[in-house]
């Protein structure tokens, strides 16, 4: 997930909205098989772009310095290695770099509705009215099939240790064993895939703004925040007292770290680490900062987004009879997706309110509100 | 008898199959899923292919069966129709698959499918007939 802000307004996007969108569902490939002809790599390149992250994308030109310093581990995890990953994977892999997804996969470009700390706000590069961009996409296939090959692994392994499984979508074997140690490379490859996938994506919505902005405003879209929804990271946090390594899985969870940890970026150290929570294509979605008492209580997590309410049949059956794009075009949100069944999946009416959810956040303090953020262009695989 | 059923999971999506016989089972649960992507109605047959699956045990026989349908899609873009069971037990799936390559201008995807999963995932006999439970990953 990763949030993009600009030198636009409001009313600048509201202006190109259904232009914004039928360009970036052109540059950006979102349907089955919709690939770029202009980016495609070998499996050699592939590997390259998994063992070090974005790091590949500034080497060729899709990224800078100042992305690479606003990503979560600067958008490459340490120990990955490519040769953990098997052939499928990587085959899968190279189909979908540079593609959106479906699914709860978006690119939205919204505004900054509401602000509640204004000097948290400011330091964030954030201000009312401003133009904002969201970009939801992940490691897609390859790391949907580095999960399936390594179940087959951790399914004989939890066996061995001794492990009882209460589902076997849970199989796992210890962090230090062979087979954990493994995963975690494989794993590791697989989210620098994601911040290359997310990186590719901000590249060609960059190329779209300044094509249709040219000339007028700042169309720079700088990173403001890029973290991960679901991964496991080996961290030091205080623990009774004493400062110990962990594991610390976040599955459907970010990241959310506190104000002076070195690993908030340093623009951000003193208010602490942007959290990025999303809610739905009809409302709204949430900055908020993390906190020291998250730190302490969470090791510095958040949610990461609003949460389902309904299930995908549950929303066709609501959807039926209704025109949820039209709906949307009333509300001043024009929507393309690049499948039938995605937009009425994923109505706005199919998820929790976030600003419920986020209220928690904010009220339990494991994060604090920044600012809220609505959609005007939305597109989805 | 029906063939397959969708039922709710908040998150994915899950569904139910059933089958008179094994190679049923295995037939519907491929219909099932390429109903899941695309209509089938749409799908014509000009293109076969010889499958195979290796597993241990039925459930795992049944997810990697139905994660190599999601593969050939993704990689080379095949959409199956129809499947004969050539063979199948607890360890081996052997089937043709018969259907075309992905046509933007003839198919609609109704929705991408990463894969299926081991959550709740249940394949078995009950009464005479074969039952099973699986939610894919979306």
């Amino acid at each position: 997930m990763r949030l993009l802000r600009s030198g636009l307004s409001r009313a600048d996007v509201q202006a190109h909205a259904r232009e914004l969108v039928e360009s970036l569902f052109r540059n950006i490939p979102c349907g089955v098989g919709s690939r770029r002809k202009d980016f495609k790599l070998d499996q050699k390149e592939l590997k390259r772009v998994l063992a070090s992250g974005v790091q590949w994308t500034l080497k060729h030109g899709y990224g800078n310095t100042e992305d690479r310093d606003h990503i979560e581990a600067e958008g490459c995890i340490a120990n990955a290695d490519p040769d953990r990953i098997g052939d499928r994977a990587l085959e899968r892999g190279r189909a979908q770099l540079g593609t959106l997804g479906s699914g709860n996969h978006f690119v939205e470009v919204g505004y900054v509705k509401e602000i509640y700390d204004a000097d948290t706000a400011a330091v964030m590069g954030l201000e009312k009215d401003q133009a904002t961009v969201l970009i939801h996409t992940g490691s897609r296939g390859l790391g949907h099939q580095v999960c399936d090959d390594y179940l087959a692994v951790m399914l004989k392994a939890a066996r061995r240790y001794g492990i009882d499984l209460p589902d076997r979508q849970l199989c796992c074997a210890p962090v230090d064993s062979k087979e954990g140690r493994d995963y975690l490379a494989a794993m590791a490859a697989a989210a620098n895939f994601a911040f290359v996938n997310r990186q590719m994506i901000t590249h060609w919505t960059r190329e779209t703004f300044a094509q249709i902005f040219q000339g007028g405003g700042d169309i720079r879209l700088p990173l403001v925040y890029d973290v991960c929804h679901n991964i496991a990271k080996l961290e030091t946090h205080l623990l009774e007292g004493k400062e110990r390594e962990v594991c610390v899985h976040r599955k459907g969870a970010t990241r959310a770290f506190p104000p002076g940890h070195p690993e908030t970026p340093e623009r951000y150290r003193t208010v602490g680490q942007p959290v990025l929570v999303p809610g739905d294509m009809g409302r709204y979605s949430f900055v908020l900062a993390g906190t020291e008492a998250g730190y302490r209580e969470t090791f510095g997590s958040a949610c990461h987004g609003a949460g389902r309410k309904m299930s995908r049949k549950q929303a066709k059956k609501a959807a039926k009879g209704r025109a949820i794009a039209r709906e949307l075009e009333d509300r001043g949100i024009v929507v393309r997706g690049a499948s039938i069944g995605t937009i009425v999946e994923e109505m706005p009416d199919a998820y929790k309110d976030v600003d419920n959810v986020v209220n928690v956040l904010h009220h339990a303090g494991i994060s604090r509100k920044v600012a809220k953020l609505a959609p005007l262009a939305v597109i989805k695989g | 008898m029906q063939k397959y059923r969708d039922f709710d999971h908040t998150g994915d999506l899950g569904v139910e199959v059933f089958g008179d016989s094994l190679p049923a089972l295995f037939r519907h649960a491929g219909e099932a899923l390429v109903n899941i992507i695309a209509d089938a109605d749409t799908i014509r047959i000009r293109e076969s292919k010889a499958i195979t699956v290796q597993a241990e045990g039925l459930e795992q026989l049944m997810v990697r069966w139905l994660n190599e349908l999601v593969f050939l899609f993704e990689s080379e873009g095949l959409l199956f129709k129809r499947f004969d069971v050539d063979a199948v037990d607890s360890d081996h799936l052997a089937v043709t698959a018969h259907g075309e390559f992905y046509d933007i201008d003839r198919h609609s995807i109704k929705t991408t499918v990463k894969g299926a999963t081991y959550h709740r995932l249940e394949v078995l006999q009950e009464e005479g007939r074969w039952r099973a439970a699986i939610i894919f990953d979306l």
